[in-house]
């Protein structure tokens, strides 16, 4: 049975939900119906959806299948501050006691609504993401079927990463997922989030919906680290969303090396006074994989400052958009933002188109883009196969060479680490595997 | 066993254009030969079919290595065999350190393609001989960590092949123009580099267009190349000749 309407109102029975969510699935739903897959005329040409259909994916059994909260909390063997999810399904839950007793929230959305509801219900109600974005967000706040709050009180800097970890099985559900992070003020933190596949058996097709909302109080810190590694079956669509107030700070980074087709799309909204936001995007697409990535950079206030620094590299039939959107409101004078979107492809069936642009609304701001596509120099490989390397190392430790300027500004060294692992195994073995227990980010 | 490579009645075309028209040449290891010769005369030509660059065409001739042809070799297994091109313009690959990449080269040819996978040596065994040749050239061990050739003035890339040259151990160097671009203490610091590497282990051909280097390296052999062909073979008198009365003199006398 095809997802509809009848399907978010299941899926919020299910979970047993207040009648205020009830009516934003219902208003989502709705938007779903009714929103075009491409609101922007910029990129209308660009969005190819064909052969795709979000309806035939199934959001709901996963729901029914289980009850929504974490089976129980003491089936953990983790350690650190994780949360895993296999299948749509909280596996794993834990967070160090300091950090209870210090007042952090890191569980589902439930649980919070009930601990807390005057913290995020508002966080609820405002909808940073609004469902009228675009389509895709619409999907994922009518039948999300799994959702989750970080929270950490003011002033408290927490030095260990908080970590999400998602496995699809390759079957025709949907996971569909909310992470919900509230930074107050001076706080600081890293969240990790990881997206893998479990199984590898060739199967149908499976969806991975996400939407990630940053909240980030004046003067706190959040590095936001991402690698998307699900395997070849799987359409991934995510939002993410950062708002940033006065002297706050966001950190993004993405690694994009799996899935099937995917739709990201990134807005950094610098609300704040001072606030900044950095964002570095490692792509490595083969064979027939499509990626579609969009971001988003809104200056509102004065002297805010961003970066994008997006590094694609593109092997067999791989595609890859990058859509670079940087908006300097009126009231952002003093603004510094600058946007610089590379790729370099393999083959020459490969294909990378780059959509730069820039929306100024006041003087006295500076604001650059570049973009370039590229082919691997000859006179490179040569010049290092003439040191004994072989060929296909000589364009590895070219290709790492060329997303360098990206990852050598990833924030955290074991996602750093964990990105060249990825990108080495995936040069190797051309496809993306349920990495061993040791290549993961530990 | 001593290594020797064999250049035989060596015809090479680029894009259409013949530039090598029937060459020469033997280098033996332990020797020092300089190969001299106007620009477009066809040395780097020479240089970049030895190592097997795949847009030069070999018309006619073989290129052999201790008695085997190298023609069907790739340029990494040339390289593995113990044959090392310095190159005239050397490649500049942002993003990949200097110690990454004779890392990876000072693994690789201890591949030596002979079979047997031999195990890496560590990272610290590889970090002890690099720092003794950052030493042996008087170079700075911070040069390690820039990305390769990025940057580099002239005398910093020459001297970034030499370094190469050392790190890698071959038995037969083709040195092309490493004198080139360089002022006279660049010029002497990296001919002092050469002369420390000499030695019985290794061959090495010096191609120049100038004579200047071959006042700090003393060559056994000279040879004069001109229009894709070497015209005339001597001594270490043969550059003196030269460097008086220039190229005319060997082109008017061939
Ligand atoms: N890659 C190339 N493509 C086209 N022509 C080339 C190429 N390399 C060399 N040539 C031509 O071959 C001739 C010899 O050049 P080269 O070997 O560089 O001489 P030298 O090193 O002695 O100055 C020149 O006419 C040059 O233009
Ligand atoms: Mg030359």
């Amino acid at each position: 049975m095809p997802v509809s309407i009848a399907t978010a109102r299941e899926i919020s029975r299910l979970c047993d939900e207040p009648s205020w969510l009830l009516e934003s699935r219902v208003q989502a739903s709705d938007l779903f119906d009714k929103l075009p897959i491409e609101k922007s005329s910029l990129y209308t040409r660009q969005t190819d959806l064909r052969g795709i259909n979000l309806l035939d994916f199934d959001p709901l059994g996963i729901v029914s299948e289980r009850s929504f909260k974490a089976e129980s909390e003491s089936t953990t063997t983790a350690s650190g501050n994780c949360i895993t999810i296999l299948a749509g399904k909280v596996t794993e839950q834990h967070l160090s006691q300091q950090l209870v007793n210090n007042g952090v929230f890191f569980g589902d959305l439930y649980s919070s609504l009930a601990q807390q509801p005057n913290l995020i219900k508002p966080v609820l109600v405002d909808k940073a993401i609004a469902p009228d974005d675009d389509k895709f967000a619409a999907y994922n706040q009518a039948f999300y079927n799994s959702a989750l709050v970080l929270h950490v009180p003011k002033g408290l800097v927490v030095n260990d990463p908080f970590r999400i970890r998602y496995f699809m099985d390759d079957s025709e559900k949907a996971v569909v997922s909310r992470i919900f992070v509230v930074a107050e003020p001076e706080s600081q933190m890293t969240l990790l989030l990881e997206e893998y596949s479990k199984s590898s058996t060739p199967a149908s097709n499976s969806l991975y919906s996400n939407s990630v909302e940053l909240h980030v109080g004046e003067g706190a810190r959040i590095w936001f680290q991402e690698l998307q590694n699900t395997d070849e079956r799987t359409i991934v669509l995510t939002n993410r969303k950062c708002r940033c107030r006065r002297d706050s700070h966001v950190s993004w980074t993405i690694g994009y090396m799996g899935g099937a087709y995917t739709k990201s799309r990134i807005d950094s909204d610098l609300l704040g006074e001072g606030s900044t936001s950095e964002e570095m995007e490692v792509v490595f697409g083969t064979r027939e994989q499509k990626f579609d990535l969009n971001s988003n950079v809104t200056h509102v206030a004065p002297h805010t400052k961003s970066e994008i620094i997006s590094r694609g590299v593109l092997r067999d039939t791989a595609r890859t958009i990058f859509k670079g959107m940087l908006r300097i409101g009126k009231d952002a004078r003093g603004a510094d933002s600058f946007l610089a979107e590379h790729a370099m492809l393999l083959n020459p069936q490969a294909r990378a188109d780059s959509i730069p642009a820039l929306e100024i609304a006041t003087n006295e701001v500076k604001a650059s883009h570049s973009a370039s596509v590229a082919q691997i120099e000859e006179e490179q490989i040569f010049y290092l196969m003439s040191r004994g390397i072989p060929e296909n190392e000589a364009e590895k430790l070219i290709i790492l060479a060329f997303l360098e300027p990206a990852v050598r500004r990833i924030p955290v060294e074991e996602v750093k680490t964990a990105l060249v692992d990825l990108v080495e195994k995936k040069w190797t073995s051309n496809t993306n595997s349920l990495p061993e227990e040791n290549t993961r980010m530990k | 066993m001593t290594s020797y490579l064999q250049i035989q009645d060596l015809h090479v075309s680029v894009e259409g254009k013949q530039i090598l028209k029937g060459l020469d040449l033997n280098i033996q290891q332990g020797e020092i030969h300089a190969l001299m010769g106007p620009n477009g005369s066809g040395k780097s030509t020479l240089a970049n079919t030895l190592m097997g660059h795949p847009r030069y065409m070999i018309e006619k001739g073989n290129i052999l290595l201790n008695g085997e042809s190298l023609l069907d070799l790739s340029a990494d297994k040339r390289a593995r065999k113990g044959l090392f091109l310095a190159f005239q313009y050397p490649v500049t690959v942002s993003g990949l350190s200097v110690s990454s990449f004779l890392r990876n080269a000072y693994n690789a040819v201890r591949q030596n393609g002979q079979g047997e996978k031999k195990k890496p040596p560590s990272y610290l065994e590889f970090k002890r001989v690099l720092n003794e040749k950052l030493k042996l050239l008087e170079m700075d061990e911070t040069f390690i960590n820039r990305y390769l050739n990025e940057g580099f003035s002239g005398g910093e890339k020459k001297r970034a092949e030499i370094l190469q040259l050392a790190m890698l151990k071959p038995s037969i160097a083709i040195l092309d123009e490493t004198d080139s671009g360089l002022d006279i203490d660049a010029l002497r610091v990296v001919a002092d580099g050469i002369n420390k590497l000499a030695g019985k282990e290794l061959g090495i051909a010096i191609i120049t267009h100038y004579q200047r280097i071959l006042r700090y390296i003393q060559p056994h052999h000279v040879h004069v190349m001109v229009d894709g062909r070497i015209v005339r073979s001597g001594g270490s008198e043969l550059a003196r000749d030269l460097e008086e009365k220039g190229y005319g003199w060997i082109k008017e006398n061939k």
